[in-house]
């Protein structure tokens, strides 16, 4: 399953000044296993814990360990999730997530194979970072972009377009429906499913397709006896990993849903704020937790099946290694899964048979049948490729272009000016009373001494931990492998009110016993980041370790370099491109953070993330447009500057 | 006349170059033939030939760009192939990993709307045919090479294919594996009675197991015929360079008479050798072929060549001998004025009494019959 781990006998040993990385190595995973026990798993053992308890004045926990009173609260806290309101809640955060990952899935899958099987590998590389780049922005930006397109008046672009096109004679409802949730979340989550589907037929053997055809099956029955089959865990990763964040959703069924599309997220945040019942958001979290755990379970019976086929090329993208880990899960469930793939199989060639027998075609029919599959069949794909990237696209250019519009309007043109800009710099800022240049160049700085502090301290704790799981052998290494990859599991909505209560929790017990006077701010926010951060940056690094040749280091070792120097010399500059690409995407996700950061910022600490939002919730302004350009132009440069450290690199591995 | 399974009429097949400036490749170059129903037919030549790319036409993985395919017959131009009475054994075999090997022999009967008990049946006796029907439950992983190989012959057979397409089926294997397979899939060929059109690039393979090989070479083939044919009375030097070990002394042809040639070296030597194209014309420039097992090496002392009533004499000096079990191999240098050139001849360990022991630097001469030497063009 983990290739480093099998091979790590024929690797050499290397100290670290005197220290043997292969016996002593252990102790480089401890940071990251320290910050990731006391900032995630413990925390979330606390949600668990108040789940049981009872509420006290103000929001406040009661602890009571008595039996009678755990079991009261369970019925209070757990129950009170099925009175009718909730219900319905949860059973719209149901759909809603269901329904995400099924049109992801449909756009996604024809997309995925669309790129991995593009000819050139330019336009392969071309059109897969077409997906990849609005996925780099800013994800409050991302579902702004949909508030500008929806909106329910004439000023909505897409009402507007319609309405002066004469096609529509009224504006139809289109913002705060569970529909505009559903398209924000398709459209923020699409590249999860893209990713891992793209790294399965990227690996996907298409020999096999030429053997089923070979044997004299269509098209048709090629890709669902042999290609779907074979990609399957790509689609289950995909699948799984669209759908945790949707079920969690907090920003996208607020920005777009209103009160007709609250989420669970929604349910769980309002009980962490102002006058809410922790112990009831505590339970509801669990309840989504155990959801989430249902999705990880499904994941791991299906992925066992074709855990162990025959790769073309071995594990390069993330998403590879993040379904690898999941594989972790499904080894533990591995006997039952047989069976039920079996029992698929026989009913579907039955299904086959009867319907060979009812509508039996002449030899001259199926062959006509057959060409029509294998023209239109391009066309399709070729169609939804289109569509797929114009609804990508479409949002984020619509939000430049009207960032430089000479007119409050975000739905018509009145000409180019950059007036927004000049505003926004000068301090001229009015939308709200809340909102002055100055606090938006506070957010910046916060953004900024958080970003790079959990990028720098994440990526040094990541790295550390990724050689030692490389290079080493521990007790508790496994265990370690799943509580590093865990937080990637855990809806992020979970992640930040336990946090929040974690610290509070800290931050009264300094108050009481020490003395001493604690509140959130930068030291929080940090802290926080850097958790959620290490699993990502992990997952990158490792990645890179897995695929670099262990005969470079025996070579330098066999030249006389000692463990050290060998290091140094050798093996950091070869894992160079994934710790960049690590600490990007470390920087990008703490920029883009908006739950966790929420629920940990002090009071004059907020980032810009979490300003944007308050503004962008609320309404559409040219000012939101020029703000959500300059972040999208940055996070440009930073993919832009990423692609290129890493194209230097690639001719060094 | 025995009915023709396949035909190919000037087929030409060219890959569109990488990028613009470069010219397409030809990887098939105007290739005709005609493979008889029944017949093990060999498709032979070094790597990069274009071998496997007939066979792909043929199965329908490729378009012709020119030409045409006819498969018992009938014009095969756009019928895709799962609509070709043909089947192929993959190089590497492509079993289906998801399905185990039951599954795997299963997949084509019930691509034809065989019900499953019956396709089952058949899968099992297919299985039974290649000596396998214990592993129908495991994974293709889960076997060595040379099951995987059988498997998927079984996978194939099971179709009753009208022509089975191998491209290099036995590549993978190890040397003594190779050899009993080549003997069981000739004995399967021949119980079954199906057509083989089998791609390989080992010329012993080829010599041994085809009735009928076709040598390529640059996407052309340059001769069709059997065995005997091809390593007895090859065309053209590629080929009998290709197959076998073979001297080529050059010359030029100084008298012909008939079949008979007389070609004198730049030695001066003159050395007899039989040609068959009747084009070739006295002064032409042109090599003589000899197989060094039809050489013998004789003793004795002399400069003078000898050549006439059918044999050839050349004198020589002997520069190694090398055992290597049934044979010995000797390098006999000679000529002068400069122009030295070299053969190896062969040959049998069955006698190694005194007459036939050599001394490296001695003196010998070389001698063979005529009709065993060949005037090539170049
Ligand atoms: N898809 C393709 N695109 C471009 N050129 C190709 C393609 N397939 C084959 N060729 C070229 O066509 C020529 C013939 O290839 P082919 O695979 O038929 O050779 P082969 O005789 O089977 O060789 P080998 O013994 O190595 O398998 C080669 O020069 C090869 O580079
Ligand atoms: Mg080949």
């Amino acid at each position: 399953m983990d290739t480093s781990v099998a091979s790590s006998d024929h690797r050499p040993r290397f100290q670290l000044g005197r220290l043997k990385l292969k016996a002593h190595g252990g102790l480089l995973a401890l940071p990251a296993t320290l910050w990731l026990f006391l900032l995630f798993l413990l925390p979330l053992l606390i949600v668990f814990t108040i789940s049981f308890m009872e509420r006290g004045r103000g929001g406040t926990v009661i602890y009571d360990w008595s039996l009678e009173s755990l079991r009261r609260n369970f019925h209070d806290n757990y129950l009170y999730v099925t009175t009718e309101g909730y219900w319905l809640i949860f059973k719209r955060s149901l759909n809603i997530a269901f329904t995400t990952t099924f049109w992801c899935l449909v756009l996604g899958y024809p997309l995925a194979f669309f790129i991995s099987t593009r000819r050139k590998e330019w336009v392969q590389k071309f059109s897969l970072f077409l997906v990849i780049l609005p996925f780099w922005t800013n994800f409050v930006i991302r579902t702004y972009a949909w508030r500008v397109l929806l909106g329910n008046n004439d000023d909505g672009l897409l009402n507007h377009t319609l309405l002066q096109l004469g096609l529509i004679e009224e504006p139809l409802k289109l913002m705060f429906t569970t529909k505009a949730v559903t398209i924000g979340m398709v459209y923020g989550y699409l590249p999860f499913m893209v990713l891992p589907i793209y790294a399965a037929v990227e690996r996907f053997d298409f020999k096999l397709v030429e053997a089923a055809h070979d044997l004299g099956g269509n098209d048709w029955t090629a890709f669902w006896r042999v290609i779907f089959p074979l990609t399957l865990p790509g689609v289950i990763a995909g699948s799984i990993l669209v759908f945790i964040p949707a079920i969690g959703t907090y920003i996208t069924a607020e920005m777009l849903g209103g009160t007709k599309g609250m989420m669970i997220g929604s349910l769980i945040y309002r009980n962490f704020r102002g006058t809410g019942d922790w112990t009831r958001g505590a339970a509801t979290s669990m309840v989504l937790m155990a959801v989430v755990a249902v999705a990880l379970v499904v994941y791991a019976l299906v992925a066992q099946r074709t855990e162990n086929t025959p790769s073309k090329a071995s594990a390069h993208h993330s998403a590879d290694v993040l379904s690898r880990a999941f594989g972790l899960l499904a080894a533990m469930i591995a006997p039952i899964t047989g069976s039920i793939s079996r029992q698929f199989f026989l009913l579907s060639d039955e299904l086959n048979q009867r319907r060979r027998q009812k509508f039996g075609l002449s030899p001259a029919l199926r062959m006509k049948r057959d060409l029509i599959i294998r023209r239109t069949a391009p066309v399709l794909m070729w169609a939804n490729a289109l569509f797929c990237y114009i609804f990508l696209w479409v949002p984020i250019i619509v939000l430049l272009v009207f960032s430089f519009n000479d007119s409050n309007s975000t739905a018509v043109w009145r000409g180019f000016s950059t007036k927004w800009y000049s505003k926004l710099l000068s301090g001229g800022i009015d939308v709200d009373a809340d909102l002055t240049t100055d606090l938006l160049l506070q957010s910046v700085k916060v953004s900024l001494i958080v970003g790079v502090a959990a990028t720098l301290i994440s990526t040094i704790v990541a790295v550390m931990v990724s050689l030692s799981m490389a290079r080493s052998r521990f007790i508790g290494k496994r265990p370690l492998e799943g509580l590093l990859y865990l937080p990637v599991g855990i809806p992020e909505i979970t992640q930040g009110i336990s946090l929040l209560v974690f610290f509070n929790i800290v931050f009264d017990y300094a108050a009481k016993h020490l003395n001493i006077t604690l509140r959130s701010g930068y030291l929080t926010l940090i802290l926080s980041h850097v958790a959620f951060c290490i699993p990502f940056v992990a997952i990158v690094v490792r990645a890179r370790l897995a695929n670099m040749n262990p005969h470079f280091e025996e070579a330098a070792r066999d030249l006389g370099a000692n463990e050290w120097r060998t290091f140094w010399r050798v093996t950091f500059p070869l894992m160079l491109p994934g710790v960049v690409a690590g600490a990007l995407l470390a920087f990008t996700l703490s920029l883009d953070d908006f739950i966790i950061s929420e629920f940990t910022k002090g009071l004059n600490t907020s980032t810009l993330t979490v300003v944007v939002y308050s503004m962008a919730r609320r309404t559409v302004t040219p000012e939101i447009n020029a703000i959500s350009t300059m972040m999208i132009i940055v996070s440009t440069l930073l993919v832009g500057l990423s692609l290129v450290l890493q194209g230097r690199s690639a001719g060094k591995a | 006349m025995t009915a023709i399974d396949v035909e190919l009429r000037h087929v030409v097949k060219e890959f569109a170059g990488r990028r613009k400036e470069n010219a397409a490749v030809k990887a098939v170059d105007d290739v005709s033939l005609q493979i008889h129903k029944g017949e093990f037919f060999a498709l032979l030549g070094p790597s990069g030939c274009g071998k496997t790319t007939t066979l792909r036409m043929i199965a329908g993985f490729e378009d012709v760009s020119r030409g045409e395919i006819l498969i018992r017959g009938k014009q095969v131009q756009g019928v895709p192939p799962f609509h070709r009475p043909v089947n192929t054994v993959f190089q590497d075999y492509a079993l289906f990993p998801h399905m185990n090997v039951l599954q795997n022999v299963m997949f084509g009967l019930q691509m034809e709307g065989v019900s499953r008990a019956d396709a089952k049946q058949r899968a099992i006796e297919a299985l039974e045919l290649v000596q396998l029907p214990h592993t129908a439950d495991r994974k293709p992983r889960e076997l060595s090479g040379g099951q995987q190989q059988r498997i998927a012959l079984a996978r194939a057979l099971v179709k009753h294919p009208t022509v089975l397409l191998l491209d290099e089926p036995l590549g993978a294997l190890d040397l003594k594996l190779r050899k009993a397979m080549q003997f069981e899939l000739k004995e399967m060929q021949l119980k079954l009675g199906i057509t083989f059109i089998y791609v390989t690039h080992d010329q012993e393979e080829a010599l041994t197991m085809a009735d009928r090989i076709a040598v390529m070479n640059y996407g052309k083939v340059l001769q069709v015929g059997t065995p005997e044919d091809i390593y007895e009375r090859p065309h053209t030097r590629f080929v009998a360079d290709f197959i076998g070990e073979t001297n080529f002394i050059k010359g030029r042809l100084c008298d012909r008479a008939g079949v008979r040639g007389e070609v004198e070296l730049p030695s001066g030597y003159k050395v007899g050798a039989v040609l068959d194209d009747p084009a070739m014309s006295v002064g032409s420039e042109v090599t003589v072929a000899i197989r060094p097992e039809k050489l013998t090496l004789k003793h004795g002392n002399g400069t003078e060549p000898h050549h006439d009533s059918g044999t050839t004499l050349i004198p020589g000096r002997l520069q190694q001998s090398v055992y290597i079990g049934t044979d010995t191999r000797h390098v006999v240098s000679f000529g002068y004025n400069g122009s030295s050139s070299q053969v190896v001849v062969r040959t049998q360990n069955f006698r190694r009494s005194e007459d036939e022991q050599f001394q490296n630097g001695e003196n010998v001469f070389v001698y063979w019959v005529d009709e065993n030497a060949r005037v090539l063009v170049d």
